[in-house]
């Protein structure tokens, strides 16, 4: 418990992430079902200072929605794992152990097995930049003042940011699959210029075929090997099916999940896709991971079997598929859109994980668990059609749109996301000619929150639901 | 001995002219569309004040926007160097130069002799420069002139942080829609200008003494917001903030006189 | 003088020609190799192996496409959004428009996000007869690979065996080896002549030149090259300029840039660009399987930025570079949007400063409009340098 003291007080974003979700939880623990009826000084005075200071932060829509019944129960179940996750995080680094900075698409199971501390540095921003209001506004700004552009994407810029700032532990060993872009790409190059952290390469070959998948499989192997050169230590076998398992099970309400999404009146609270894509990143950590991934579809699960949907009752179901993804420093966004316009989110270019290709992995010996977490990054979010022709992306999306029963799609297009913006035309042109159904296409950064105001955002969407309603 | 130094900005041209070391006088005037006649006319004029004639110039150097096609210029040198050189004279202590112009922002750095040491611009964007103000002015339906005294009676700055021209004015647009007062927006702006101004501050660092030039630098709402976001204190000069970059270029004529003697426009340059 | 002595002799010098060469279907070299029955594929990226192409039995030129001369982009601003980089939509727009009609087919690459994702554009919207793609992987660390290279050009070949029933045996492959070190020969002799006290040519002159060699076979090219050479070497070079710069950063084809820093008086006399020195530098094998060689030469010639691991031999050779050429500054071009070249521009001045080498860095887009924005700068950084 000291140990745990010491990284958590030391690294700003750890303790930042860490009293969010205390917040969190003894707000929805407070019964109120919404902010009128939360006793805020009361509230602020149960909490430490350092608690207490950061909820003026808070976005109010943010509270808005997770005091909602129908967010309450998955919130607080990731905010558990979450704090979870941050815990076993401080532990490992309290005792020194290797700083691994694990690019999203590659999933923590291999590192936890090597007794490495993985870091998925982009997903600490993106939950503060949830929360709390220009949440890392000001990272990005660290790293533009070292001559890095605009148009450079966000999920890079906030967390070195933070690593130049000491809100982050410093990585060893960065791993990099070169999906998506070149944005990510060159900023993991000039992380290891500025911090001395070796970039360990895992290549995605272009194309999505037989061909391709075997020379990635290869490519897994070989970063395996590298990491064990570079820090002397071994995969354990035994807790790699232990977190290979843990992420089989999550896996197994993530699909539920998806089928209950495409049902009549669809039952999954659209705030949750956030959660889910924050919890797919980190898939296979810990069982309250686990656990929050069948909160979720349970309480889906009782809603569609009482026909029950999540937008208010007597409004028309507006099914949107969101092509580009979420907004992270929008959080509230699908929950806003829902109460207001009837929008039920359905699926997004950023949770999309085809259960029919990926299925589960082989827990069999270390080269199946490997395969099967190799097919899994190759069919991620970002690592399916980011490297590959742009039918891929296209076809997914309209295959999306007719089992979904979509109405709409919203392209909210991250300004710095450019292989997406090339397809953003023909993707809209497809839903449109093939599924039927209108695009609108908006731009926005992905976590900074001056490039279009939430103000804007939130008048140009609203517009578009008000002619579809 | 008469030395001019002429600076054809996107929005005003200054002209200066120098007896030796000292300052003689200086014009500033809205600019044309064309550089030369927006030169020609502020030359005129600054001869006429001081009773001097264009024959008593020994040496003319242009600077600024269209500075190469002034044909009475003997020479011309880019707006950087030459509001390091005026910002110098004005006070040797002088050691960044922040100019705030119509369409650039430029941060500049100069060393203990006043000569350049580094220099940033910032983007395409007119965030950060005049033109963003004028376009603020416009929505609040003020002159740009009045928003500096307004936003010193702000209490309460709005926030603005967004980072396009064009957010900003449906963001003013928005508070003066909820009520907000124009002092408090005019406040709000200032502040977000001077955050701005600052991300450039920070790609070549800040050294003390530091000033501001250009005719923003006659916003005292603005200097206040940059004194606050850069945490240093910036310099008010002696002379008009608007024509530093004529009186460097004047300054500038006066040593190539003493390199070169008189001469007519090279063909390179 | 050129013209002195063209008129003299009664035929355009070559420096003339190559420095004149009209550019696309008002090429008379791409138009006789056509009317001969050749066929013409264009390519952008350094990272397609050209020899391959020209060494085709049946004729095939491949060619360098740029968008010299571009006006608007209205028609690919439908398909490609304004953070796509303005060359990528300029040559869709090209494309769009039928500029390229003469091509028979087009060589793209993954190497940057924004152009490979133009693919499904040329394919659907502007339709040619041939079009594939040679992926490559992001690092060069590790057999594997190199295989994956190797197996991308051999695919390509294939492809064009099938459609053109074309395949070159292995000593037209070596013939065709042999032209192209020749030309990258020639044209490090032609950056010699830049090196030097008084240049010989100026930058724009010199990316003139290299642009010919990206338009013409490369044989024809070679010889005019060489006449080229000969007349530069005769010329008393130029003596009073300002200062020596290098340029690098993005693709650059137009000499937009280069104009408006030798319009200061200063002299580009190098490069590390892609479309530069980068292209030409490093020969192939002679010796070995000529087909292996080939694409170890493409695969491990000095990286593009987008390739992970590169960076320290990247700035070895920008250092190397300007070290040979003894500049006194380089300025960094990006294009607006190019996220490779925005960041590696970034990482190498911060080096080359810790070098004591000025860098400025710049943005402007490839249908340029604000020479006076560009300029102000340039001319700051001659100032700054004390030129």
């Amino acid at each position: 418990m000291e140990a745990r003291q010491g990284a958590l007080t030391r690294y700003d974003h750890i303790r930042r992430v860490d009293a969010l979700c205390d917040l969190f939880q003894t707000a929805i623990a407070t019964g109120a079902s919404s902010p009128a009826e939360l006793d805020i000084p009361m509230l602020m005075g149960l909490l430490p200072e350092y608690h207490a200071s950061i909820v003026p932060q808070i976005y109010p829509e943010v509270l808005e929605a997770i005091l909602k019944p129908k967010n309450r129960g998955a919130t607080l179940a990731h905010m558990g794992a979450v704090k979870r996750y941050l815990g076993d995080l401080c532990a490992a680094l309290d005792r020194g152990q290797p700083v691994i900075c694990n690019f999203a698409v590659t999933t923590p199971e291999i590192f936890l097995a090597m007794d490495l501390v993985p870091l998925c540095y982009e997903l600490l921003p993106i939950y503060l930049a949830g929360g709390l209001i220009g949440g890392v506004d000001q990272d990005i700004d660290l790293t533009e003042d070292e001559g890095i552009p605009s148009h450079v994407c966000s999920a890079q810029k906030a967390p070195n940011g933070a690593l130049m700032s000491g809100k982050m532990p410093l990585p060893d060993i960065m791993v990099k699959t070169t999906v998506p872009c070149n944005s990510s790409n060159m900023m993991y190059q000039w992380a290891q210029q500025r911090f001395g952290a070796k970039v360990v390469v895992v290549d995605c070959p272009y194309y999505s075929n037989k061909r391709a998948f075997s020379y990635y499989v290869q490519e897994w192997k070989n970063m395996v090997r590298s990491i064990e050169q570079l820090t002397g230590r071994k995969l354990d076998e035994d807790r790699l099916r232990h977190h290979v398992e843990l992420g089989n099970e999550q896996l197994k309400y993530y699909y539920g999940l998806q089928e209950l999404r495409r049902r009549l009146p669809n039952p999954d609270p659209g705030m949750h896709r956030s959660l889910d894509i924050a919890a797919l990143y980190l898939c296979g950590a810990n069982q309250e991971m686990v656990d929050y991934s069948k909160t979720c579809y349970e309480e889906a699960r009782a809603r569609a079997d009482s026909g029950l949907g999540v937008i208010p009752a007597g409004m028309k179901e507006i099914r949107t598929v969101w092509t580009w993804g979420i907004t992270p420093h929008m959080l509230y966004l699908p929950d806003w859109l829902e109460d207001r316009f009837g929008m039920s989110f359905l699926e997004c270019g950023l949770s999309y994980l085809p259960s029919e290709v990926v299925g589960y992995v082989d827990t069999k010996n270390v080269d199946t668990m490997i395969e099967g977490l190799a097919l899994r990054a190759f069919n991620m979010p970002m690592g399916r059609t980011g490297m590959t022709h742009a039918d891929l992306m296209i076809e997914d999306f309209v295959k999306i749109a007719k089992s979904y029963h979509a109405d709409a799609a919203v392209f909210s297009g991250h300004m710095a996301c450019k292989h997406s913006w090339a397809v953003a035309k023909m993707l809209g042109d497809a839903l449109q000619e093939r599924a039927g159904i209108p695009s609108f296409k908006w731009e926005t950064d992905l976590l900074d929150t001056r490039y279009t105001p939430h103000s804007s955002a939130k008048a140009q969407l609203a517009e578009f639901f008000e002619t579809l309603m | 001995m008469i030395f001019a130094g002429v600076d054809v900005g996107s929005m005003t041209a200054e002209a200066v002219l120098m007896d030796d070391g000292e300052l003689l006088a200086s014009t500033v005037l809205v600019a044309t569309p064309n550089p030369v006649t927006s030169a020609t006319i502020v030359l005129e004029r600054v001869l006429a004040e001081s009773g001097l004639r264009a024959q008593d110039i020994a040496y003319c150097v242009s600077t600024g926007y269209g500075r190469e096609r002034i044909p009475f210029a003997q020479h011309d040198i880019s707006e950087i160097s030459c509001h390091g050189k005026g910002a110098f004279w004005a006070d040797p202590g002088i050691r960044t130069i922040i100019d705030v112009g119509g369409q650039d922002c430029k941060v500049i750095r100069i060393d203990a002799s006043g000569d350049l040491k580094d220099f940033v611009m910032n983007d395409k964007c007119a965030a950060g420069t005049g033109r963003f103000l004028e376009g603020v002015a416009k929505t609040m339906a003020v002159h740009v002139s009045e928003l500096g005294p307004m936003a010193l009676e702000g209490v309460d700055p709005v926030p603005i942080t967004s980072i396009c021209t064009v957010f900003t004015q449906f963001d003013v647009m928005t508070f003066l829609a909820e009520g907000r007062t124009r002092e408090d927006i005019g406040y709000g702006v200032a502040e977000a200008l001077a955050v701005r101004v600052n991300r450039l501050v920070k790609r070549v660092g800040v050294e003390d003494r530091v000033c501001i030039t250009g005719g923003v630098a006659k916003n005292a709402a603005v200097v206040r917001a940059t004194e606050k976001v850069l945490g240093h204190q910036v310099c008010s000069l002696r002379v008009d903030p608007q024509i530093v970059g004529a009186l460097g270029a004047a300054l500038f004529a006066r040593e190539r006189y003493a390199k070169h003697g008189a001469q007519s426009r090279e063909t390179r340059s | 003088m050129d013209a002195e002595s063209a008129l003299a002799t009664g035929r355009v010098s070559a420096v003339e020609e190559l420095t004149n060469l009209p550019l696309r279907g008002d090429n008379p070299h791409i138009n006789e190799w056509k009317a001969n029955g050749g066929r013409v594929f264009g390519y952008v990226c350094s990272y397609v192996p050209e020899e391959l192409v020209y060494a085709q039995p049946a004729g095939m030129l491949p060619v360098r496409m740029g968008a010299v001369g571009c006006e608007t982009t209205e028609d690919a601003d439908v398909c490609l959004h304004k953070s796509i980089c303005s060359f990528t939509r300029c040559l869709l727009q090209l494309g769009l428009t039928g500029e390229y009609g003469f091509l028979d087919g087009f060589v793209m690459t993954d190497a940057c996000d924004q152009m490979r994702r133009t693919y499904e554009y040329w394919r659907d919207e502007v339709g040619l007869d041939f079009l594939t793609m040679v992926t490559i992987p992001h690092s060069t660390e590790g057999e594997e690979r190199f295989a994956w290279y190797l197996e991308e050009i051999r695919r390509l070949a294939e492809a064009m065996a099938e459609r053109y029933g074309s395949y070159a045996t292995d000593a037209q492959l070596r013939e065709s080896i042999a032209v192209y070190n020749r030309y990258r020969r020639l044209m490090l002799d032609l950056y010699a002549l830049r090196a030097g006290p008084a240049p010989k040519l100026s930058g724009a002159e010199a990316m003139r030149i290299a642009r010919a060699g990206f338009n013409m076979p490369k044989r024809v090219f070679n010889d005019r090259l060489e006449e080229a050479l000969k007349e530069l070497a005769a010329r008393p070079g130029i003596g009073d300029y300002r200062a020596r710069i290098m340029i690098g950063g993005s693709y650059l084809d137009d000499t937009f840039l280069i104009d408006i820093i030798e319009s200061t008086g200063a002299v580009v006399v190098t490069d590390s660009l892609c479309s530069g020195r980068k292209y030409i530098e490093t020969m192939v094998s002679e010796v070995g399987d000529p087909f292996e060689a080939i694409a170890r030469r493409y695969f491990e010639h000095t990286s593009c930025p987008r390739m992970i691991g590169g960076f320290e031999d990247r700035l070895e050779f920008t250092r190397r570079t300007a070290e040979q050429a003894n500049v006194d500054g380089i300025i960094f071009h990006r294009l607006p949007f190019c996220d490779n070249h925005a960041v590696e521009n970034t990482m190498e001045s911060h080096e080359l400063n810790k070098l004591g080498i000025a860098t400025l860095s710049l943005e402007s887009e490839y249908l340029a409009t604000d020479e006076g924005r560009i300029k102000t700068r340039v001319q700051a950084f001659l100032e700054k340098l004390g030129k």
